[in-house]
């Protein structure tokens, strides 16, 4: 793992927050690039083809055809990715949302739209290991 | 004379029965205790005993007459008297011959046997007495009888003379006794069949109220007209053994009347034909009893000329109409019809009409429910597609606008090169509005679960108060700072927050919901004095109050401030609001268990309570 420099991916459907991402993690983080993937059915095969492990994953929840929670369990099927730290982001954090991402195994959660003033911070104490609710 | 021999009335009978039993009873034992008297003295000259042996057969007699007339047999009973008598006589004429016959012996016998048989005992017993004296006669004057000298015929004669005298005298005073007695009898069994049928009548008239009062249970239970009004118009018909019954129901629009239900096949058939006429059809009873509103009894409809003659109703020959009323408003007709002539009477249109004004009442019922159903259904629906609208709402809104919020904050930052000040200013405007709008969604969204009850709680265990207090002080911090800057004096903001306030299970975002929403609107409407923040732990509960000194709230405006989109001022500068955070704050206190109140003085300030009950552990 690099923890100054880590490897993001990120899964969107939506252009726009897809653009946000990518201008927090290159301009504002400063990373050298931010991995956007598709929700599709060959998911950890496009994960595979990066030629990376990647540190962690950003799953939006509400996504067609593949939600974040069913992401999230493709990468669970693969013991390549055990040690890749999997964060849900979703627009609307209702209380049964919360209950079933901490449930479904994700590490944290991050509430839309981003803090991006909190967000780096976010990102590194997840890294270092720590379970991130930040959804209110 | 035929009625005097004719069996006896079991009245008369009864009557007779008991009187002669207390006689035969009162005669043995006043006779049993002469006999006793009689003893204790002396018994010492041949008379006396003979007199004493006289008195016992007598008793015997009555004693017999008693058991006989308790056992059924009371003729026999009531002949067994006279005979101890006669006997008695003979006895006594034995021993002191007939010269000594004194007619008060054939006297008595007589009088006794009028009392105890009857005319018939008079008849009997005066003739039995005639012919013993007599006899005796003769026997004596022929030397039959022992010690006994013959004695003039003078002697019998006057006997004779008084038995006939005095057997004609009973008889027409028993008569007479019987006379008054039958004609007693009679008019008491009149007076017993007026009761009769007093009783059935009651019987009846309480069966009739009995059968409406069925039906109305019947009606105030069932609220769908389909399955009511037929059970109805049945459960009449029978219950008044009535030819047929029917309903009609009045449409004030269309001012026409229609056949909703009538008994048995016709009714069916009728129905079928749908048969709706105009009120000011004519001729027509049940049209006229909707016209006029008043009851119309036919009692012969051959001799009618407003009734109408039905081919599938043939044997219609009285009929009754009851207008069905509520409040003065006609609902419809009951029409009732009989094969009899004559069968709809005063007394019972009573009760017809009762029914019909609570038929009439559960029809208005089931008219309202029907509507109040059909409301219901499209309420439901409409609650659907909101239900379906806000869920994609919540998505499709927050996208774009999370886009523009996120932008706009880059753009602040220079991510996207250098921004002037006045620039900066305009973003950060930008940036505040977006999030207001935000917070309006999510808001009405809130409010959209609440009212549909689908508000779900996510409950976790050992939250610490302190910790949530202390986050919502940071976020209501820089609100504080930003109302400050435009005041000459800043509001103090003081905290009385117990700093140990034990672990609770709560739905933690929720309650700081509820605490940031008190706290702005707070910070929102004071501009001098102070802001106090206080927590307590009170027994089994936490109490906390956000207390201002600002305006205060009119009294008038402290329960609506809690329903959802009012706010107590039309100031535009505090108008910025859902005027859904207090109905919300509300909902989720009281979903914890909880409750949440205003105390507020105008021109003293404010102060807003919530209570969160203390739940060291979830309960199971």
């Amino acid at each position: 793992m690099n923890s100054q420099r880590p490897i993001l991916v990120y899964v969107e459907d939506d252009e726009n927050s897809i653009l946000v991402m990518k201008m927090v993690v290159e301009r504002v983080m400063g990373l050298p690039t931010l991995y956007v993937l598709q929700s599709r059915a060959d998911f950890v095969q496009q994960v595979k083809g990066l030629g990376v492990v990647p540190d962690v994953f950003l799953l939006d929840i509400q996504m067609r055809p593949y939600d974040g929670v069913e992401l999230l369990s493709m990468l669970r099927g693969d013991p390549q990715f055990n040690k890749s730290k999997v964060i849900a982001l979703t627009a609307s954090v209702t209380n049964e949302e919360v209950s079933l991402l901490k449930s479904g195994g994700f590490d944290g959660a991050i509430a839309k739209p981003l803090n991006i003033e909190v967000f780096p911070d976010l990102i590194a104490r997840i890294i270092n290991g720590e379970q991130v609710w930040y959804i209110a | 004379m035929n009625k005097i021999f004719s069996k006896q009335t079991e009245e008369e009978h009864k009557a007779r029965k008991t009187i002669m039993e207390v006689a035969y009873l009162s005669l043995f034992v006043f006779l049993l205790l002469i006999m006793i008297l009689t003893r204790s003295s002396s018994l010492a000259s041949t008379a006396q005993r003979i007199s004493f042996i006289a008195q016992g057969l007598i008793a015997l007699a009555a004693l017999t007459s008693f058991i006989f007339s308790r056992r059924g047999y009371t003729m026999v009973g009531a002949y067994f008297l006279p005979y101890g008598i006669l006997l008695l006589t003979f006895v006594l004429i034995n021993v002191t011959g007939v010269g000594s016959i004194n007619a008060l012996f054939f006297v008595t016998i007589i009088v006794v046997a009028g009392v105890t048989a009857g005319i018939r005992g008079v008849v009997i017993f005066g003739a039995l007495s005639i012919v013993s004296a007599i006899g005796l006669y003769f026997a004596q004057n022929h030397g039959w009888l022992a010690n006994k000298s013959p004695v003039s015929f003078v002697t019998p004669a006057i006997t004779i003379a008084h038995i006939l005298g005095d057997t004609f005298v009973l008889f027409f005073l028993i008569r007479i006794f019987n006379k008054n007695l039958i004609s007693a009898l009679e008019a008491n069994q009149e007076l017993r069949q007026l009761q009769t049928s007093l009783e059935q009548r009651i019987a009846e008239r309480t069966r009739d109220l009995a059968i409406a009062s069925d039906v109305s249970r019947q009606i105030t239970r069932v609220l769908d007209m389909d399955l009511l009004l037929p059970e109805l118009v049945e459960k009449t018909r029978q219950g008044f053994n009535l030819y047929y019954v029917a309903l009609y129901l009045y449409d004030p629009q269309t001012e026409e009347l229609t056949l909703e239900a009538g008994t048995g096949r016709e009714g069916a058939l009728m129905k079928s034909e749908a048969k709706s006429f105009p009120i000011n059809a004519r001729p027509s009873v049940v049209a006229q009893v909707a016209r006029e509103c008043k009851i119309e009894i036919i009692n012969d409809t051959q001799q009618s000329t407003i009734h109408l003659f039905n081919p599938h109703l043939p044997d219609t020959r009285a009929e009754a109409a009851f207008p069905m009323l509520v409040s003065d408003e006609l609902v419809g007709v009951l029409d009732l019809q009989s094969e009899t002539v004559g069968r709809f009477q005063e007394s019972e249109a009573q009760i017809f009409s009762t029914l019909a004004e609570q038929i009439a009442i559960a029809v208005r019922n089931a008219q309202l429910y029907r509507q109040q159903e059909h409301v219901a259904q499209e309420l439901e629906r409409t609650d659907l597609m909101k239900s379906q609208f806000l869920a994609s709402m919540s998505h499709e809104l927050r996208t774009p606008l999370n886009s523009i919020i996120n932008f706009t904050q880059l753009i602040a930052m220079g991510v996207a090169g250098p921004v002037t000040d006045e620039q900066l200013t305009m973003l950060h405007t930008s940036l505040s509005s977006s999030r207001h709008l935000l917070q309006l969604i999510n808001d009405v969204l809130d409010i959209s679960k609440i009212q549909a009850g689908k508000l779900g709680l996510y409950i976790e265990e050992d939250v610490n108060l302190n910790d949530e207090i202390k986050a919502v002080i940071d976020m209501a911090e820089p609100l504080l700072q930003k109302q400050n800057a435009m005041l000459e004096q800043p509001i103090r903001f003081i905290q009385d927050i117990d700093h140990d306030l034990p672990l609770t299970a709560c739905d933690r975002r929720r309650i700081r919901q509820v605490l940031l929403n008190l706290l702005s609107n707070a910070i929102k409407f004071t501009e001098q004095g102070s802001i106090t923040l206080s927590a307590k732990k009170k027994e089994k509960e936490f109490i906390f109050a956000v207390m201002d000194t600002g305006p205060g709230i009119p009294q008038e405006m402290q329960a609506r401030i809690f329903e959802p989109f009012v706010q107590a001022t039309d100031d535009i500068k505090h108008t910025q609001g859902t005027g859904l955070g207090l109905p919300i704050s509300r909902s989720l206190v009281e979903a914890h268990g909880g409750e949440l109140w205003v105390e507020s003085k105008m021109g003293e300030g404010t102060t807003f309570f919530f209570t969160l009950p203390f739940r060291p552990l979830i309960t199971q």
